[in-house]
């Protein structure tokens, strides 16, 4: 079959030989022992969209950072390059767990955003974050939050008045761990981060 | 053989040890249920060459070790959200297996999953296997069975046995089983009916009877003496016959005295003795 010129070139720039290869969607980076939930790395990797990430990688057109504990400068950089790359980061902070002074220091120095000490949630409180963006769902809080000091429209979730998650640029901060919802199958949990990924 | 047991917990608290067990050996008991956490000759930081100790003097009294309780659970569960706090319940079941080894017994008692209105049902499930998972394999070497007590109004979990049933199942591993409670089964269901379904994974059996139309506000119980209550102990008596159960019939008893505390003891044990007897 006689091919043109342009369709030889389309075809070529089609080649899997020759575009690079294609990103992974998602990528949960492994703090160790930093990470102070683990049952929220494995309920995010329990996403068959996710995979464990080691760092210095950048294939990923999504990172999630789950259950963070402390954090260090070098974590920091990398999580600033991903972004550079056009990468986003979900940022779960476990802060109300550990680590809250290092947390506050990154956020801060390197993208700017403010947080707040980690408060340990009232018994007999309706035990639900009202997720705004990307779409409208209730995930159950995990008692202890992490405060996020932002203007209104950066707001995606609050509970009970106080904003617990921020959208950032490519940076979203999540003040209530959801990785444990994930895990215990919560639907709404799922639908939420489902519609993160694509939307983001 | 089916043989006697009561807890270390229902002597008096300004008792010695050695005074509590010798109650236990001339009220009828052949055996004594140790709670750890609850009593000062048996704490966290209570060490090995004491635990020794310990099983000594409940040997010299005539007894033995029916199995190893713990009053830790309810502040430290091993489905606690708080990670640190999840360890440290770990590591006192982790104990009380080290402990039951010492002592000379095969079986130790955990409540196993609490749900609250903070610690929903879903996750403490989860959790409750993730943690029983990897208790399995110390419990496994040191020949010790975990027995998970249906605590069902308590810990609102696992309120159904087939749902306990299959909660095991999950579990996956012979040396965790259930201690079954025939108290603590209220409005929910019937003990005979655990009995029947749990069969060879029973670990242990705790007696007790319930008021099962009383329900529970502030300090009033629903536990009471063998026989006061609603259970049906014929029937609960013809399980344990047919499932082949032929171990350690614990009492664990909520209502004490309030003079001549003693008396519990000598009462329950010969309420158990016309248990094992049948004669009703």
């Amino acid at each position: 079959m006689p091919l043109s010129r342009r369709e030889f070139v389309g075809a070529l720039a089609m080649s899997p030989a020759i575009a690079p290869p294609p990103r992974a969607l998602c990528g949960v980076i492994d703090l160790g022992d930093a990470c102070v939930l683990p049952e929220s790395r494995i309920g995010i990797l329990a996403c068959t969209f996710s995979k464990l990430q080691k760092m210095h990688r950048h294939e990923c057109l999504f990172y999630v950072v789950p259950g963070a504990g402390p954090v260090t400068r070098q974590l920091s950089r990398e999580l600033v390059e991903f972004t550079q790359g056009g990468a986003c980061i979900i940022f779960e902070s476990a802060a109300g767990f550990g680590g809250f002074e290092s947390q506050r220091e990154m956020l801060a120095e390197y993208f700017g955003l403010q947080i707040e000490r980690p408060v340990l949630l009232p018994e007999g409180r309706i035990p639900y974050v009202d997720y705004h963006w990307p779409v409208s769902v209730k995930v159950r809080d995990f008692n202890r939050i992490v405060p996020v000091r932002v203007p209104a429209r950066e707001v995606i979730a609050t509970i009970d008045g106080i904003a617990v998650a921020s959208r950032r640029g490519k940076l979203i901060f999540l003040g209530s761990p959801i990785g444990p919802a994930l895990h215990a199958g919560d639907r709404e949990a799922h639908s939420w981060f489902k519609a993160l990924v694509a939307t983001s | 053989m089916l043989r006697k047991s009561i807890g270390d917990n229902l002597l008096p608290k300004d008792w010695t040890l050695e005074k509590g067990l010798a109650l236990i050996k001339k009220s009828g008991y052949d055996g004594v249920e140790l709670w750890l956490g609850d009593k000062p000759w048996f704490q966290m930081t209570t060490a090995d060459a004491q635990i020794r100790e310990l099983r000594r003097k409940v040997e010299d009294a005539g007894l033995a070790v029916s199995d190893v309780a713990n009053s830790l659970d309810w502040d430290e569960n091993i489905s606690a959200r708080d990670p640190q706090v999840r360890e440290r319940a770990m590591r006192h079941v982790e104990r009380q297996i080290e402990t039951a080894q010492l002592l000379g017994t095969d079986a130790i008692l955990v409540v196993a999953g609490l749900v609250t209105s903070e610690n929903p049902y879903n996750e403490v499930y989860g959790r409750t296997l993730d943690s029983l998972r990897a208790l399995h394999e110390k419990a496994a070497r040191a020949r010790v069975k975990i027995g998970c007590e249906n605590c069902n109004a308590e810990h609102r979990f696992l309120i159904s046995p087939r749902e306990f049933w299959q909660f095991l199942n999950e579990v996956d591993s012979p040396w965790v089983g259930i201690h079954l409670d025939v108290g603590n089964i209220h409005e929910t269901g019937f003990a005979e009916q655990w009995i029947e379904i749990h069969g060879p994974r029973i670990t242990r059996i705790h007696l007790k009877d319930v008021l099962k139309h009383r329900g529970r506000c502030g300090d009033q119980s629903v536990y009471t003496n063998l026989f006061l209550g609603d259970n049906n102990w014929p029937a609960i008596r013809a399980a344990v016959d047919k499932v082949h159960y032929d171990g350690w019939l614990i009492a664990e008893m909520e209502l004490r005295y309030r003079y001549a505390p003693d008396q519990q003891f000598w009462d329950t044990a010969a309420a158990i003795d016309r248990f094992i007897a049948a004669r009703f």
